[in-house]
């Protein structure tokens, strides 16, 4: 009882002395107003000071942030204060809220085609959902044909007030719901419109790949001198108006700057548009004037981008993108240059849009001859030429096709090194002009369920004559890829280039106009329940009368896609023509045009910069097959995907199959084991192929988690290639050498093990690093960028990179990393360079090699 | 073929070429001058990142950051390495790879000394004295050349080749800062670089006749240098509470020393190449004007972080040294600073710039460092990697290589540098 009064009398006591405490705001705290705290002069003055000096609090502990303040200065100073984050505006606390999306999509702009800019201002400018149409909502990330109906479907039921109405759109996802939380509003958020800022800039040396994919390889071209450079500035007015100029450098490639304009400007891509105007009838969806992209369906008819994805689904992290938009990507050579314009309804939608622009392509010698006015028989730039036929016209020379390059060399390569004397007879660069029109036109009769029809046409001002032979694969008579062409067995998709595009005509709408290309298209997409069908037809149409379908090159996707919470399975099937050479087709496929065939082999052409015709070649190659893909969740701990493809290449009328797996368990949170199992093969084995091969690939992740997100992960990797017998590799094991043996498989085994750490030392810097013991071919994603590793003796891969967010609107990410090769001891007998070889006296035997590399990647942002 | 467009003298006993970071230290010298630590961990910003008296050099009008007084002492260590090799090709024809056949792995260490004084509440000036090594041209080559091996006889010795520059100039800086207003102070520096001995040494040792070594020749040469001065000027604008923007200017200065060494332009590689002279010639080191401006931004926030760029334009064009065709070099330095709760600093860079000597041929530098203060001692570690490649001729070229005839090599040179600098306040 005596205890009790006593406690009780304690009680009160205390609470009659803090109740004397008027507690103070932190971060707004005066010299005057703590004056009385029982703590040293110099501690006030350090706690007054951090304030003053922009230190803001979010919780009492941060106290200790402020050196000289000790946990037991904190245990004195609580009482006194409390927290008001008032002050912090709704800008800082969307940076905060979505810095992690927010880093990874400026980091990885390059990879994902300008959506990003996309993403980012939506995420500051965020859109009521009730005025989101079917197309705004499926360019959000991760966002499904299915999520976007029950969207619409919610909206038609009435006004979607808050996130209740939105979570219980009928069908959406879990994750389809999450998603879109950080990029729209609801009626009762909208804030006036401001003006926002952003630039951006990357430099880097990391070695390009030919596509982001285990089938690329890295490119030749590494040139730490003349590094990448991606600049972008951006500036916007609420959701209404928008501007933008890009400048790209690919790595090794010169500046390209504006001609006659007075003084030195580099080229950038500059764009303008108007978004987002509501006029009764039809709203303005956008109007884009200068660089502008462009998006139908599933790729088949048109999609103007450099770069080629392999399996773009559009489904998941390959999401494609519908409609218009600005374009300040890194693409330079399908790049649309004009006006554009999106219009739309709730039951329509119409896109109209014209571009001029110059092409890189290469020139056939078919040209008329010339008066060479240096006499070097060498057609130099900026040449002026005379008029041999007399005519008062110069007669051009036709085109074998369009080329997209990285870097964009006039004159092409030599050993990988960019030079100004070349077999070529015209530069490549801005070597034909093209003028392209195109639109589509939608109807949406019920919610979720769209019917559409795309057009474009491509006018040339030079003939499109695929001379192969005499442009691509000829050359040194003795040294020629002619006889190859058509004829060598390892090169079986060569009747694909056999089939390029061939047209001359005129246009009314152009007078230079000396060829074409018209595509026309049709697609669908509709949502039942929880199942979404999509596809397209294309076709590539030589005839006057367009509209005359089935009897011409053709292409074609079908997709359906099945939703349930924990599990969801897409299915997809495609069919290209090989005629269908259509330089705008990004629809789905695994390989890029022109794989397997000549163009793979660059000393049989008469440059190296034509093997781009098929390692950048963003279009797909002609194939036939199904694709199905599913992620089930089988446990709250455990997860299976499957990849299943297989697929007939047109153009040899050879299967291939690609069977990918992969299992995630989790057992406790802080684990996670993944384990990817890949099987990959084409053909059959034939010891009279050598192209067949079977591939396995396994990849084991175990990733710690720790306290503040930090992890440490663990990898191994094991391939191993099984190619049929290769005869010209080894001789008979009987005595008589001239019979090459037939039997026996070779294979190249793989293997690849190593860890990596990121370390958050708090919510605004973070290091990771990471070391790779690397045995043949190995692919990865590090950080932001995706590496490609070939190495003939083993190597030892380092990365470290560190992330800082300098300010709240400032960060700066920078990423070195480092190779060394073991040394090399493959070789046994080589011979001096430049002098006598096959049998001289002078033989180098067991020669020492050792390689290594350094390249980093830095990229600063601006956002306001 | 190569060779054809080599200027050749009459008094040429050998010819090699020289270019850039290490070997080539002797025509431009490579400047090692030790700043604090913290500053080389931020991309080597000395001019806005600098906290010791190297601030003396790189941008005086900073000196008004450093209150009270101060000593400091900087050291570092520089690792140099260089793997030089010859292409080979395959049986048909084709090249196939780079064999490495000589490396040579160096370490050199460079030190500095200041101390730094003012009292702001008294009278807006700072003044500073800093003693330091600033260029070096320290260079050496060692080859140990072996022969083709026969059946009991595995690659014997034969010889070696040896080539070795050195000689580092010392920098005196004496240094003043004041300001008018708080935004905006400048400074002065008066620098003299000291007199110091160049040494230059080719040497062949031959064991055994072979086509695999070069004729034997050999020299050695000492020379003095004298005193030289320059000035350094700055100014620092203070942009709101969160950023500096500083300009400097410094005046170019020439080191005459007599030397055997003849330097020449190769116009085959655009780069320079050394003949050696019976009769001592008179060589001079210039150090040529410099243009320096930076932007330093450190948000008012919860955490301490600092933003650096740097921006440096070296006028080579100006110097004339023989033959030699130089070309003005760009230096881009991008830095951060981030206060790990405020008390642990960890800093990381990076370098961009040209050479004086070809416009294609740049070098990108990491940069790396971290730091920690206790009581009045301030501990500052910063560490830098880089690495160049190019092509050159074969400095001991023997008349008829048999594994070389073009004599063109490849040479993949890296440096990894370690500096630690030390402050006391009293």
């Amino acid at each position: 009882m005596k205890n009790s009064f006593i406690v009780i009398l304690a009680i009160f006591f205390c609470s009659q002395v803090f109740a004397e405490i008027q507690t103070v705001n932190l971060n707004s705290v005066t010299y005057s107003q703590i004056s009385d705290i029982p703590i040293s002069e110099t501690k006030k003055i350090l706690i007054v000071d951090f304030v003053e000096g922009g230190g803001y609090f979010e919780t009492i502990y941060d106290l200790l942030l402020i050196p000289g303040i000790s946990p037991e200065d904190l245990h004195i100073l609580k009482p006194y204060f409390h927290i008001d984050n008032n002050s912090v505006s709704s800008f800082d606390e969307k940076m905060k809220k979505n810095s992690y999306k927010i880093e990874q999509w400026l980091s990885s702009d390059g990879s994902q085609e300008g959506m990003s800019e996309v993403w980012l201002d939506q995420v500051f400018e965020p859109k009521d959902v009730n005025k989101m149409s079917y197309d705004d909502l499926m360019n959000l990330p991760n966002i499904t044909p299915i999520d976007a109906t029950a969207v619409l479907l919610q909206k038609d039921r009435g006004e979607i007030e808050g996130t209740f109405q939105l979570k219980n759109s009928p069908g959406i996802s879990h994750y389809g719901y999450k998603n879109l939380l950080s990029f729209v509003s609801f009626p009762d958020e909208i804030t006036s419109p401001v003006w926002r800022y952003r630039i951006s800039s990357l430099i880097r040396t990391v070695p390009p790949t030919t596509n982001p994919d285990a089938e690329g390889s890295v490119s030749q071209v590494k040139n730490n001198s003349i590094p990448e450079l991606f600049t972008k500035i951006t500036a916007g007015y609420g959701q209404n108006y928008k501007f933008g100029i890009a400048y790209h450098r690919n790595m090794a490639e010169p500046d390209f700057y504006y001609d006659n304009v007075g003084f030195k400007f580099p080229k950038v891509k500059a764009s303008a548009s108007i978004e987002n105007i509501e006029t009764g009838l039809l709203n303005i969806d956008r109007i884009v004037l200068g660089n502008f992209s462009s998006s139908f369906g599933q790729g088949v008819v048109f999609e103007n981008s450099d770069y080629f994805s392999p399996r773009r689904s559009g489904f998941g992290f390959s999401k494609r993108f519908a409609g218009i938009h600005q374009d300040l990507s890194k693409t330079n050579q399908y790049v649309m240059n004009g006006i554009s314009a999106q219009v739309s309804n709730k039951s329509f939608r119409g896109i109209l849009f014209a571009s001029y622009a110059p092409r890189d392509a290469i020139i056939n010698d078919d040209a008329e001859s010339f008066t060479d006015l240096n006499d070097n028989g060498k057609w130099d730039v900026g040449e002026v030429f005379t008029d041999a036929n007399e005519n008062g016209v110069w007669d051009n020379a036709s085109f074998s096709s369009l080329i997209v390059m990285n870097p964009r060399l006039p004159w092409g390569l030599t050993n990988g090194i960019a030079y100004n004397d070349s077999v070529l007879s015209h530069p490549l660069t801005s070597s034909v002009n093209e003028v392209t029109w195109g639109g589509h036109l939608r109807v949406s009769p019920i919610i979720g369920t769209f019917l559409g029809m795309s057009f474009y046409e491509s006018l040339y001002d030079r003939v499109i004559d695929p001379q192969i032979k005499n442009t691509i694969v000829g050359g040194d008579p003795g040294y020629s890829g002619d006889d190859r062409y058509l004829a060598y067995l390892s090169n079986s998709a060569d009747a694909e280039i056999n089939a390029m595009y061939q047209n001359s005509g005129e246009s009314q709408l152009w007078n230079s106009a000396k060829s074409f290309r018209r595509v026309i298209g049709f697609d669908f997409s509709t949502v039942i329940g929880n199942l979404a069908l999509q596809g397209e037809y294309g076709e590539l149409t030589n005839e006057k009368n367009i509209y005359k379908l089935g009897n011409e090159p053709h292409a074609l996707v079908l997709n359906a896609y099945y939703q349930f919470n924990s599990l969801n399975l897409l299915a997809l099937y495609r069919d290209y023509s090989l005629e269908f050479d259509n330089p705008y087709q990004r629809s789905f496929s695994n390989y890029q045009r022109y794989k397997t065939s000549i163009f793979e082999d660059t000393y049989w052409l008469d440059d190296p910069i034509f093997g781009n015709l098929y390692t950048a070649n963003p279009q797909p190659q002609a194939e036939r097959g199904l694709y199905l893909e599913s992620r089930y969740q089988f446990h709250r701990s455990m997860a299976g995907k499957i990849n299943w493809d297989t697929w007939t290449r047109v153009a040899d009328n050879t299967r291939y199959f690609r069977v990918v797996t992969t299992i995630e368990f989790c057992p406790v949170f802080n684990y996670r084991i993944k384990v990817r199992q890949k099987f990959q093969g084409r053909g059959s084995m034939n010891i009279s192929h050598p192209s067949p091969f079977d591939s396995r690939e396994t990849r084991v992740t175990m990733r710690l988690r720790l306290s503040n997100f930090n992890q440490i992960k663990l990898l191994y990797s094991n391939n191993f290639t099984t190619f049929a017998p290769r005869p010209r590799l080894t001789n008979n094991a009987e005595t008589e050498s001239s019979y090459d043996m037939m039997v026996g498989n070779i294979g190249t085994p793989e293997e690849t093990y190593g860890f990596s750490i990121t370390h958050n030392f708090d919510k605004n810097f973070k290091i990771m690093g990471s070391i790779m013991y690397i045995e043949g071919f190995f692919w990865n994603f590090e950080d932001t960028d995706f590496r490609i590793f070939e190495t003939e003796t083993h190597a030892l891969h380092n990365w470290v990179s560190f992330m800082a967010r300098v300010s709240t609107n400032l960060s700066m990410r920078l990423k070195v990393s480092h190779t060394s090769h073991f040394p090399q001891t493959k070789i046994t007998t080589t011979y001096p360079y430049n002098g006598e070889y096959g049998g001289s006296s002078t033989v180098i035997t067991n020669p020492t090699v050792f390689s290594n590399e350094t390249d980093f990647r830095l990229q600063v942002d601006y956002v306001y | 073929m190569y060779i054809k467009n080599i200027k050749v003298l009459s008094v040429v006993l050998f010819i090699g070429v020289i270019f850039s970071q290490s070997y080539f230290n002797r025509i431009l010298g490579d400047d090692i001058y030790p700043i604090s630590g913290r500053a080389y961990g931020m991309a080597k910003t000395a001019m806005m990142s600098d906290n010791s008296s190297a601030l003396g050099l790189s941008n005086p009008a900073g000196l008004l950051k450093l209150n009270g007084f101060n000593i400091d002492v900087s050291t570092n260590i520089m690792r140099v390495k260089e793997r030089r090799s010859i292409p080979v090709q395959d049986f048909f024809g084709d090249y196939l790879v780079d064999a490495n056949y000589v490396t040579n792995g160096n370490y050199f260490n460079y030190n500095r000394i200041g101390v730094s004084y003012s009292n702001l509440s008294i009278l807006p000036i700072s003044l500073a004295i800093s003693q330091g090594q600033y260029l070096t041209s320290d260079y050496l080559f060692n080859e140990e050349v072996r022969d083709r091996g026969s059946s009991f006889y595995k690659d014997p010795l034969v010889g070696y080749h040896k080539f070795e520059t050195s000689g580092t100039l010392n920098l005196l800086t004496c240094s003043m800062a004041t300001s008018f207003t708080n935004l905006f102070s400048i400074g002065f520096s008066q620098n003299v670089i000291l007199p110091t001995t160049f040494t230059a040494i080719r040497d062949t040792v031959i064991l055994e006749t072979s086509d695999f070594i070069a004729s034997e020749q050999e020299f050695s040469f000492n020379s003095e240098t004298n005193n030289t001065y320059f000035a350094v000027l700055s100014s620092e604008i203070k942009l709101g509470n969160e950023s500096r923007l500083a300009l400097a200017y410094e005046q170019s200065a020439t080191v005459e020393y007599e030397d055997s060494l003849v330097i020449l332009q190769n116009d085959t590689f655009g780069l320079p190449q050394f003949a050696v002279d019976t009769v001592h010639v008179n060589n001079s080191l210039v150090k040529p004007e410099k243009y320096r401006i930076g932007w330093s931004f450190s948000p008012s926030q919860k955490i301490n972080t600092t933003f650096v760029l740097e921006y440096e334009k070296v006028k080579y064009s100006s110097v004339a040294i023989d033959s030699l065709e130089l070309i003005d070099t760009d230096t881009y330095k991008i830095g951060f600073e981030y206060m790990v709760n405020n008390k642990f600093p960890i800093r990381a860079g990076l370098i961009h710039k040209t050479s004086p000597y070809r416009k294609d041929l740049t070098e990108s530098i990491f940069t790396f460092g971290f730091g920690k203060s206790i009581g009045k001692i301030s501990y500052d570690i910063g560490g830098e990697y880089g690495s160049l490649s190019y092509s050159y001729f074969d400095i001991f070229q023997p008349e008829n290589d048999p594994s070389n005839p073009s004599g063109i090599e490849k040479v993949m040179e890296s440096h990894f540098n370690i500096l630690l600098s030390v402050k006391y306040k009293f």
